[in-house]
């Protein structure tokens, strides 16, 4: 090639625009796509990165102070009432969910003391449960985008570094000025994944570790307030009889 | 999966968290964190090819020259005859610069340079004293003249005789003086004329002129004496005897100018011709340009040629490459194995044979082969023989052209041959 030829090809190589904006603008159509649907994704698990960690701060808050007031002398019925009218969530839930069958057990004419025990266990079972579920929903999102973010990236990296070989087969020249770009723009998509994967899974690590703190926190008060109340029902038969 | 309401909720703000501060990465990174200005796309460098041959002639030579050059710069033969003309020995002399000659005259002392640019102190020393001796003796005889003016102003009233005689006498021993001096000079130049003849002749020379002009100065004075007796004897007036006083202290006056004139050309002359016959360390550059320079007309079998040769294609003993060894050792295997047949009964031996292969450059074989090395098991034996046996039917072997030059490399072949049990 003599140097007339190569200034030219030099001038025909295309200008890059290796901003931001612009990696994205000269990205395939497909790339483009990733690239849009990791960043929303990545928008996605901030979202529920912040809303998750508040409300694990609020329901260890409410804990805290639920404890507080059972322990602290007030009759049952007391916090039941002083409980019962507000949405309940937590130790109150578990507490208010068992105290409403224990009511019911009592009320009306006949009592049914004999299963009382069972029933409130179920109670508490399922009360719990409802509320693990509560504090762990959306929390698997995070989980998938840790694991398929990068992959996703990867898709998009493979699809741009296909397109950018196709070019380059049509320009027939094979300086790393031609090659360059295209991977470049490509491997931008893999970045975007692993921005959006890599804080979902650190802190879909750190959310699950709470819940399950949580979780024993809940079944630990639901085995003391089921050991008080099958002591109060072994109290009223014993009375009974 | 339960998406957010999109109107804000106190309790769950994550959406709009994130959203805006996903947009503010954005445009941070947009317009701060812009990407640098990739520099202009440059053609890669083209890169020589070299093929096998230039390769290995690249391994010749030496490593800094340009090229390899077309002829070795080496003499196969060492001349019988090394042509080679010193100085000394050169045919002709280039003619010596003409030197100050005997004959040349004293008048043009002046127009030749002394050799010795800076003359010696010492030598000045003994020329100023002579000068200044030479001054003191004129002063002298000045102060003698004056004296003997004095003396005859004095006397010239009363004894004008007396005086003219006194004068007469005076100028007689002037005379005898000078030529006291010049006889004494006279046998100067003689023990010097012994020394050299160009310094002899220009004393004798000098000598020649010192006397013709004393003599001069003696008839002048004679003259004088005469013209001074005649003035005496036609008048004895007072008035012409001092006037003939002063005129004979003038004339004896201008004579010792003369003769200190003399003495002086003399002095310089003299010291001309000692420089001149003097060795001067500093003069031996001007000898040794008297001979012209080497004449030599270059050797004819040494080793002349100093630039420096890129290898040669011609130049013997072509090393084979390893690579073009091996290639070379394998084409032959491949010929061997056609003609092998294993020993019946022989597994694959523990030693491979070593085989010593004597090649003609046409592939034939120069001599039987051998066996350099082989092993001691009956097995190994066998099939050493049976290699043996199978480079013998093979030959002549199919060598390609492109090792032809490297036969001095591949006459003897010493390698190992693997045969697959055929």
């Amino acid at each position: 090639m003599n140097p007339a030829d190569a200034m030219q090809a030099a001038q025909a190589a295309p200008v890059v625009d290796m901003s931001l904006f612009g990696l994205f603008w000269q990205a395939h159509f497909v790339v483009k796509i990733v690239m849009v649907g990791l960043l929303s994704a990545s928008i996605w698990c901030w979202s529920i990165i912040v809303d998750k960690t508040l409300l694990f701060r609020r329901t260890e808050a409410e804990m805290d102070a639920f404890e507080e007031a059972f322990w602290s002398g007030r009759s049952l019925e007391e916090l039941y009432r002083s409980y019962n009218d507000r949405q309940p969530n937590g130790l109150a839930a578990v507490f208010v969910a068992a105290m409403r069958e224990w009511k019911r057990s009592f009320e009306g004419s006949g009592r049914q003391v004999q299963s009382l025990s069972q029933r409130i266990e179920k109670q508490l079972d399922v009360t719990i449960h409802r509320e693990v579920e509560r504090l762990e929903s959306r929390l698997l999102f995070l989980a998938s985008i840790g694991s398929a973010g990068p992959y996703i990236g990867l898709f998009g990296t493979v699809w741009g570094i296909m397109t950018a070989f196709t070019s380059i087969a049509a320009s027939k020249n094979t300086s790393l000025a031609v090659v360059a770009p295209g991977i470049a723009e490509a491997l931008f998509a893999t970045a975007i994944g692993l921005f959006a994967a890599i804080p979902a899974v650190l802190a879909y690590n750190k959310l699950q570790a709470s819940v399950a703190k949580s979780q024993s926190r809940l079944e630990g008060f639901a085995d003391e307030f089921s050991a008080i109340l099958s002591r109060q029902i072994d109290e009223r038969l014993s009375l009974a009889a | 999966m339960r998406f957010p309401k999109l109107t804000f909720d106190k309790s769950e703000p994550g959406v709009w968290i994130s959203a805006g501060t996903h947009g503010a990465l954005l445009a941070l990174a947009l317009f701060a964190v812009a990407a640098p200005a990739l520099p202009n796309a440059e053609e890669g460098v083209p890169v020589e090819v070299l093929t096998e041959q230039q390769f290995s002639e690249l391994t010749r030579g030496e490593r800094n020259a340009d090229k390899p050059q077309e002829k070795p710069n080496k003499a196969d033969r060492v001349a019988d005859k090394v042509e080679e003309r010193e100085p000394e020995n050169a045919k002709v002399d280039t003619p010596a610069p003409p030197t100050r000659t005997a004959e040349m005259k004293l008048a043009s002392v002046d127009e030749i340079p002394l050799r010795a640019d800076t003359p010696d102190p010492a030598k000045e020393e003994a020329a100023a004293a002579a000068a200044k001796a030479a001054a003191a003796k004129a002063e002298a005889e000045k102060a003698a003249a004056a004296r003997a003016e004095a003396k005859a102003k004095a006397e010239a009233a009363a004894k004008a005789e007396k005086a003219e005689a006194a004068k007469r006498e005076e100028l007689q021993k002037l005379v005898e003086r000078e030529e006291a001096e010049a006889a004494a000079k006279e046998a100067a130049k003689k023990a010097a004329e012994a020394k050299a003849k160009a310094e002899a002749k220009a004393k004798a020379e000098a000598k020649a002129k010192a006397e013709a002009e004393a003599k001069a100065e003696a008839e002048a004075e004679k003259k004088l004496a005469e013209a001074k007796a005649k003035a005496d004897a036609e008048a004895k007036a007072k008035a012409e005897a001092t006037a003939k006083a002063e005129a004979a202290a003038k004339a004896k006056a201008k004579a010792m100018a003369e003769a200190k004139a003399k003495a002086d050309a003399e002095a310089k002359a003299k010291k001309q011709a000692e420089l001149a016959n003097k060795y001067s360390p500093g003069d031996i550059r001007q000898l040794l340009a008297n001979k012209a320079p080497s004449q030599s007309t270059g050797s004819t079998g040494r080793e002349v040629q100093r630039t420096a040769s890129l290898g040669t294609s011609t130049g013997n003993a072509q090393k084979l490459s390893p690579s073009m060894r091996d290639a070379l050792v394998g084409m032959l295997q491949q010929q061997i194995e056609r003609c092998y047949s294993a020993p019946p009964g022989a597994t694959q031996g523990i030693i491979l044979p070593m085989l010593d292969i004597k090649l003609n450059p046409d592939g034939s074989l120069t001599t039987e082969p051998r066996i350099m090395r082989g092993g001691a098991s009956a097995v190994d034996q066998s099939i050493a023989q049976a290699a043996l046996r199978a480079v013998r039917r093979c030959a002549p072997y199919k060598i390609p052209s492109q090792f032809a030059p490297y036969y001095n490399d591949w006459k003897a072949i010493n390698a190992e041959f693997e045969f697959s049990r055929v």
